[in-house]
């Protein structure tokens, strides 16, 4: 069957009421967030994953993918207009972004960061339709050496991209490894590191996890903080652009959203990476590179267009391989989980509905938050004035609620409290939590098809460098550890988050 | 005299070291198994013993690099956000819904002091009825409403 006919299908469940309605209301909380600052969509999509217990496993994917791309254009508002980055891939937004604000120009920079988006996040519907089949296939050859190797290369290869510190990066994946394993055994139902709570038999829950490490986590180093008084710079009078923004901004759109579309891809990679280093080619290729940081509307229009585009393309790693490239996605990946689907290459063969069904709502999606932003952007105006202690403690109610209600249980309340704290000290100690995550969704898949390989050659762990797939892709993560190592590449690590903030 | 340069990869390194002696403790009566049929504490002890290296080359890393000062913390937000959430554990099941989530929003709020006293008891009043509303009678979830006791 051809891809374009596919996405027919799919766009076909995508408008279903049901469907189009989630999509709208993951748009609608997307934009909200992404509005908002000391919010972001990993927060959110850990607060609404029990809800959409609820749903049917499309619906519920529809509208956590909507939230995720939909913070992108909500957050490119607040950076524009308070040149506060509502979500960490909207921070070099704020540079040309609000300088166009403050020489009254808000509106003309809200359009092209929103067509810029919705230009990006088309092509990228597209994109994943035409190369996501083709990947899942690819995959399906893939024994347990190879899919473990493949894990492997993933969970590298999203550390190789993050910030900070390559061992504390490290340290975290074997963390959340091993807090995956806690719990029964599959395979001799022996009950691992468990204290002996009856509670913890099943395992630790997914959603007290990340809801502790990222939403309470991050209410407290919030609240830390002194407010930040929100002052909105210039009044939006007219939204169109003129033809000379235009003229510049169209070439920058293509550039970024043909970034976004690559970094998206890669593991660790998503919205924020994409953003930066489509601002940083642009401000390079630029013939004036001095225009950057004055306001210049090529410096809106490419890191816009790319996150977005980026957004989108991390679900393409997750659909086909079943590697979750950022904290977002394996919260989705852990959505997909609680409704019995394995992420992996047989989502497309096994649950056609679902894959599609996802990929078209993102046109859908678009298009709705062009509508919901551009005519309604003085209602989000309106929002950003609410302070955030107005706001936490119903995220606090939000949680709670949520994991509570997962499996009625106030044990799952309690590691709430438990992973909280965790996440605050490991901001504190300058650990990212991301990579925790993103094992600890892979860890059993890991063990399981570590100790099938491990049978199936007998013991011997040769097998993992014997078969070729898996050889390349163990070398490839090596590869990639030695790259990181290196004291040239780690300058221009930093310097790809550093630069121009 | 080893010198402390970096107090965040010492204090990182020997909380990796503690999580996975903890581990190992509570790994002891697994069953190791082999290579070949692997049983239940081998790769958690593998992760253990890859995690005590990674958690001494941080302390390697703390006493031979330059790194910058622990952070401070602030006790007050830690205290009152992680006991609200205790509060909703240790009273929705005898007290019901309201009371819980009020008590979340009366305790979280302690954590700033921007938030004036009418508007907590706002708050509290609108999300008491708004999740009563939303979450039991909208999505039907099983919580109580109302203290246990008044059933009897």
């Amino acid at each position: 069957m051809d891809s374009m006919a596919n996405l027919l299908h799919g766009l076909g469940i995508a408008v279903q009421p049901g469907n189009l309605f989630y999509c709208f209301v993951g748009a609608l909380v997307g934009t909200l967030i992404g509005v908002l600052p000391g919010i972001g969509p990993v927060a959110t999509v850990a607060m609404l994953l029990p809800a959409t217990f609820y749903l049917p496993p499309t619906s519920a994917l529809i509208m956590l993918a909507g939230i995720y791309y939909g913070a992108q254009y909500g957050g490119s508002t607040t950076a524009i207009l308070v040149n506060l980055p509502g979500e960490n891939s909207s921070v070099v937004t704020c540079l040309d972004g609000y300088q166009m604000a403050r020489q009254g120009r808000a509106g003309p920079a809200l359009a092209v960061a929103a067509l810029g988006s919705v230009f990006a996040g088309i092509v990228a519907t597209f994109f994943i339709a035409l190369f996501a089949p083709p990947l899942a296939e690819v995959a399906l050859a893939f024994g347990p050496a190879d899919y473990f190797s493949l894990m492997v290369l993933g969970l590298v290869a999203a550390i190789v991209l993050a910030q900070g510190s390559l061992v504390k990066a490290l340290a975290m994946i074997i963390l959340g490894l091993l807090l995956s394993s806690v719990g029964t055994d599959v395979e001799s139902g022996a009950r691992r590191m468990t204290f002996g709570i009856v509670d913890l038999a099943d395992g630790i829950n997914f959603v007290p996890l990340a809801m502790g490490l990222f939403a309470i986590a991050e209410i407290i180093t919030n609240l830390e903080k002194p407010e930040q008084r929100v002052t909105i710079s210039g009044r939006i009078e007219n939204l169109w652009p003129t033809l000379d923004d235009f003229r510049r901004a169209w070439p920058a759109v293509l550039r970024g959203t043909g970034i976004g579309l690559f970094l998206g891809l890669l593991p660790g990679g998503g919205a924020m990476l994409s953003s930066f280093v489509a601002y940083s080619a642009e401000k390079r290729i630029s013939k004036e590179p001095h225009r950057f940081g004055r306001g210049a509307v090529e410096g809106v229009a490419a890191p816009e267009s790319a996150n977005n585009a980026g957004a989108q393309t991390s679900f393409i790693p997750l659909l086909t391989l079943g590697i979750p490239a950022n904290a977002v996605i394996a919260l989705m990946a852990g959505a997909m989980m609680i409704h019995g689907i394995q992420p992996g290459p047989q989502v497309m063969t096994k649950n056609p509905d679902l894959f599609w069904g996802v990929i078209a709502s993102m046109l859908v999606g678009n298009i709705m938050l062009v509508v919901i932003n551009l005519p309604l952007i003085r209602v989000w105006v309106a929002l950003l004035k609410i302070p955030y202690h107005l706001f936490y403690p119903a995220i606090i109610v939000f949680c709670c609620i949520g994991v509570y209600t997962l499996n009625n249980s106030n044990f799952d309340v309690m590691l709430l409290v438990l992973f909280g704290f965790m996440g605050y000290l490991f901001m504190k100690w300058g650990f990212e939590p991301a990579p925790l995550l993103l094992s600890f969704v892979l860890g059993p898949l890991m063990e399981e098809n570590l100790r099938r390989a491990m049978q199936l050659s007998g013991g011997s762990a040769s097998t993992f460098v014997t078969s070729p797939i898996s050889a390349v892709l163990l070398a490839a993560a090596l590869g990639l550890l030695i790259l990181i190592m290196l004291p040239s590449f780690q300058k221009t690590r930093e310097t790809a988050f550093v630069e121009d903030r | 005299m080893l010198k402390v340069r970096s107090p965040n990869d010492v204090i990182g390194g020997l909380f990796l070291i503690a999580v996975a002696i903890l581990a190992l403790w509570l790994c002891a009566s697994l069953r190791q198994g082999t290579t070949l049929e692997m049983g239940p504490g081998y790769v958690p002890r593998l992760l253990c013993a890859v995690q005590l290296v990674f958690g001494a080359i941080m302390l390697v890393q703390g006493v031979t690099t330059e790194g910058p000062p622990l952070e401070r913390w602030v006790p007050r937000p830690i205290l009152f956000v992680l006991a609200s959430v205790t509060f909703f554990a240790a009273t929705l099941e005898p007290l019901g819904l309201p009371v819980a989530v009020a008590g979340v929003v009366l305790i979280s709020a302690a954590a700033n002091r921007d938030t004036k006293p009418l508007q907590v008891a706002g708050m509290a009043a609108i999300l008491a009825v708004f999740s009563v509303g939303v979450f039991v009678k909208g999505l039907g979830l099983a919580m109580p409403v109302w203290p246990s006791f008044w059933s009897l």
